[in-house]
């Protein structure tokens, strides 16, 4: 027998490197790719081992590389300083995040659960109100929530939804399994850095998407311009769908552009659309006026139309809500769907799952304490070096206090907010974020991330495989807010390879 | 598709502010040959660069020396002068930014990638060597721009608005800078000295000197390139084919009426001077008077297509 001179066989099975150094999982936190054994979990193992194969130089340059092309391309978000915007480059990470597709469908099918109920809630409370005669909901809460709108009671949207784009952080703890940390019902941002983030992976990482089945996320503005068009009045065949925007300063100008380009819909300011007095919405176009029939404003509530909300508004439509309610347009999300957008109505979230759906909750909510509530109250105030305190109604995580980390001065600040409004007060446990390997300079090393899915609403649901993973650049930090020094990465939903099951 | 009135209007400009850029950066790179060409015994003179570039006054209050650094300064990078290459380009991104959901997203990389650029020396001196490379770059990434434009943008009245800026603003500079140069050279400050020379300076600025040569068969003389600047019907920069196109495209746009009269009295200055043998004196005034009448077609234009939306908040 001749004997055959074998090279150096590559070490496999347990010998072989477990990705590149940094990518490990802090203790007490749950890493979204690698194990507490130092192995990568399943549905990350592709991923792992080409960037064990690629080096860090490599890595660094395509991340280097996806920095000039966010540049080149003008993906950019605004950010106020000294009283003007500035356009900052949009901060992506080009380590993606990866979920095992299985783990998705039951976050879908979560996700599907909270905007059935949630939207029942919202037609209720404008409506036949039973959740309150049936004592589930307070009262008193509606009363005095700052996204009620008395201007909306009595309104009948189709199909009974009012949050038809939906945007919910969710969150993973120590213990691996996932929270709902808030919903965002009005204007929610950030669908369009979700479907960049993949063309940038797809360019750094074009190999893998070969090899594996990474679920696709492009399709999200077809489904988007199709669940609005189905909001057009009776009668209205190919209606017009506008995108109404706040103009170019608002710090999700990008994407307003963005959606109205890949829907191929113009992108409107309150100055180009008028009302006229049989209660219609035209926009000024080149050769005069024409109808609008849907309208995916970008806009809040409180500008929306100077004729009924503030009459200072200069980027709103005078008449537009006359409008809405004769039925003469769609509008998404509809007036006055953020009254379910609040961290105090949160708490109620499982409550409304099991009185509207008889169900309970697929996806956890994170535990919350209402300040309103003198027990509840007492509870926050004594432990509140151990809580996340949060004001009801602020978003991009101003007024946020996280316990552990605040200066006495900082406490004593927030137990005086909480006393004077204590219905503006909602706290929660400190949650042990979970991490993905994120460059850092020319390390790897693990940061914070949360994860915003979006969630179409109309005669049926979407769900976006996966969504926004953001990221908190700085180590240790949990804000991962883009205008507060957070990043992004791709989100990677694997359905696992044949070969690795 | 439907194209918002506002869209429109930044479409315009932004189209505009480009060519702008491009024809003021091709103006800039020969007046710099051109002085280079010169015999050290003709004093050099800065003057009608900043003319072409920008408003006179604004000069004087910037700059106290009437030389190559601080005119090529106000002409190219400058912040304070709107008119300066750096600020046309910032203008037209900026308008660019506004109704990207309408152009092909390959034009606004381009232009987006140019502001980039020219930021990172906004305000700057530059040396001639890093000025050749700046203009240089204005003007390949705008005709790029229209490259991508032409091969990938529908037919339609967002094209049309953006190629009828265009052309007006390529009328506007050929008779600006035909203004100011034959004001000097005809019995003004650069008289006599090599008129020839400067007349084929003119020309070159304008890209027209290849097609002078092919197109009018005779030495260059300030009536013989006025002339061709002016009225030749088959050259794609002079103000008759502009106002050609002008007027074509208008008649593509809804309610032409109301801008086709000051369309016309353009025509009809350029037909009086056809056929008739006018001497370069009236061919100035003409280029003088077709300022004007350019401008005139400028407020139409805003008047009919732009009405108002953009300010009324």
């Amino acid at each position: 027998m001749t004997t055959v001179s074998r090279g150096p066989r590559e070490p496999i099975g347990p010998d072989r490197p477990h990705g590149l150094p940094g990518m490990s999982a802090l203790s007490g936190h749950w890493d979204e790719l690698m194990g507490h054994d130092g192995r990568p979990r399943g549905a990350a193992r592709g991923l792992v081992q080409r960037l064990s194969d690629m080096g860090l130089t490599e890595l660094r340059e395509r991340q280097d590389r996806a920095e000039i092309d966010i540049l080149a391309m003008g993906i950019t978000f605004t950010v106020y300083s000294d009283g003007r915007g500035i356009d900052r480059a949009w901060p992506f990470d080009v380590i993606p995040r990866v979920i095992a597709a299985a783990e998705w469908r039951r976050i879908r099918a979560g996700l599907t659960q909270r905007l059935t109920a949630l939207n029942m809630f919202i037609d209720d409370v404008y409506n036949e109100r039973r959740v309150i005669a049936d004592g589930v909901f307070p009262a008193e809460l509606l009363d005095e929530s700052v996204n009620f709108r008395p201007e909306c009671v009595g309104a009948r949207p189709r199909f009974g939804v009012w949050a038809h784009v939906c945007g919910s952080d969710l969150v993973r703890g120590a213990d691996g399994a996932m929270y709902v940390l808030e919903d965002n019902l009005r204007v929610p941002s950030g669908v369009s850095y979700m479907l960049e983030n993949r063309l940038m992976s797809k360019r750094a990482f074009g190999d893998l998407f070969a090899r594996q089945s990474v679920l696709p996320v492009d399709d999200y503005p077809e489904r988007l311009e199709r669940m609005l068009e189905s909001l057009a009045p009776e009668g209205r065949r190919s209606p017009n769908v506008v995108v109404l925007t706040p103009g170019v300063y608002n710090s999700a100008y990008f994407e307003h552009c963005f959606l109205a380009r890949r829907m191929g819909v113009p992108l409107v300011e309150g100055r180009d659309l008028v009302v006229d007095d049989r209660d219609r919405v035209y926009m000024r176009t080149l050769g005069g006026r024409e109808r609008v029939d849907v309208i995916y404003r970008r806009v809040d509530d409180a500008f929306l139309d100077p004729e009924v909300f503030r009459p200072d508004s200069v980027l709103g439509v005078p008449g537009l809500m006359r409008a809405w309610r004769s039925g003469n347009v769609g509008i998404a999300n509809a007036p006055g769907a953020g009254v379910a957008d609040d961290k105090v109505v949160y708490a109620w979230v499982p409550d409304l799952i099991r009185y509207y759906l008889g169900e309970d909750p697929l996806i956890a909510s994170v535990p919350t304490w209402r300040c309103m509530y003198a027990d509840e109250r007492r509870h926050v105030l004594e432990n509140i070096d151990r809580l996340v305190v949060k004001p009801a109604n602020e978003s991009g995580g101003y007024g946020l206090l996280i316990g552990d980390r605040a200066t006495q001065a900082e406490l004593d600040a927030a137990v005086e907010a909480i006393e004077a409004d204590p219905r503006n007060w909602v706290a929660q446990p400190i949650l042990s974020l979970s991490t993905v390997p994120t460059l850092a300079g020319d390390e790897i090393a693990p940061r914070h991330v949360d994860l915003r899915p979006f969630i179409l609403s109309g005669e049926d649901h979407y769900v976006t495989n996966g969504g926004l993973t953001r990221v908190a650049l700085r180590e240790g930090s949990l804000i991962v807010n883009s205008s507060q020094g957070g990043g992004s990465k791709d989100t990677w939903v694997v359905e696992r390879p044949a070969a690795l099951r | 598709m439907t194209l918002l009135a506002r869209v429109g209007e930044h479409l315009y400009w932004a189209a505009r502010q480009l060519e702008r850029a491009e024809g003021v950066a091709r103006v800039v790179r020969e007046h710099t040959h051109l002085l280079a060409d010169m015999p050290v015994s003709v004093p050099l003179t800065w003057e009608p660069l900043m003319q072409v570039g920008g408003d006179p006054g604004l000069f004087r209050e910037s700059f106290h020396r009437m030389d190559e650094a601080s005119v090529t300064r106000f002409t190219v990078t400058s912040t304070e002068n709107p008119e300066s290459i750096a600020s046309s380009v910032e203008h037209a991104r900026e308008n660019l930014r506004s109704c990207r959901e309408v152009v092909p997203t390959e034009a606004w990389v381009v232009a987006n990638d140019l502001h980039l650029y020219v930021h990172a020396h906004r305000g700057a001196g530059l040396d001639r060597r890093g000025r050749a490379r700046l203009l240089e770059r204005v003007i390949d990434d705008h005709q790029r721009f229209l490259g991508i434009l032409l091969g990938n943008m529908s037919r339609d009245a967002a094209f049309t608005l953006m190629r009828l800026g265009r052309h007006i603003e390529r009328a506007a500079l050929t008779t600006r800078v035909l203004d100011v140069r034959a004001g000097r050279l005809l019995g003004g400050e650069d008289a006599g000295r090599y008129d020839d020379v400067q007349w084929i300076g003119v020309l070159r600025a304008l890209s027209a000197l290849h097609m002078y040569h092919r197109t009018a068969g005779e030495p260059v003389s300030a009536a013989s390139a006025m002339r061709f600047l002016l009225l030749e019907p088959s050259f794609p920069r002079s103000v008759a084919y502009c106002m050609g196109s002008v007027i074509d495209l208008v008649g593509e746009l809804p309610t032409a009426g109301r801008v086709m009269p000051a369309c016309a009295r353009v025509r009809e200055m350029l037909d009086a001077l056809e056929g008739t043998d006018a001497s370069a004196q009236e061919l100035h005034q003409a280029a003088h008077d077709l300022c004007d009448a350019l401008e005139e077609v400028q407020i139409r234009v805003s008047e009919t297509y732009f009405p108002q939306v953009a300010h009324s908040g």
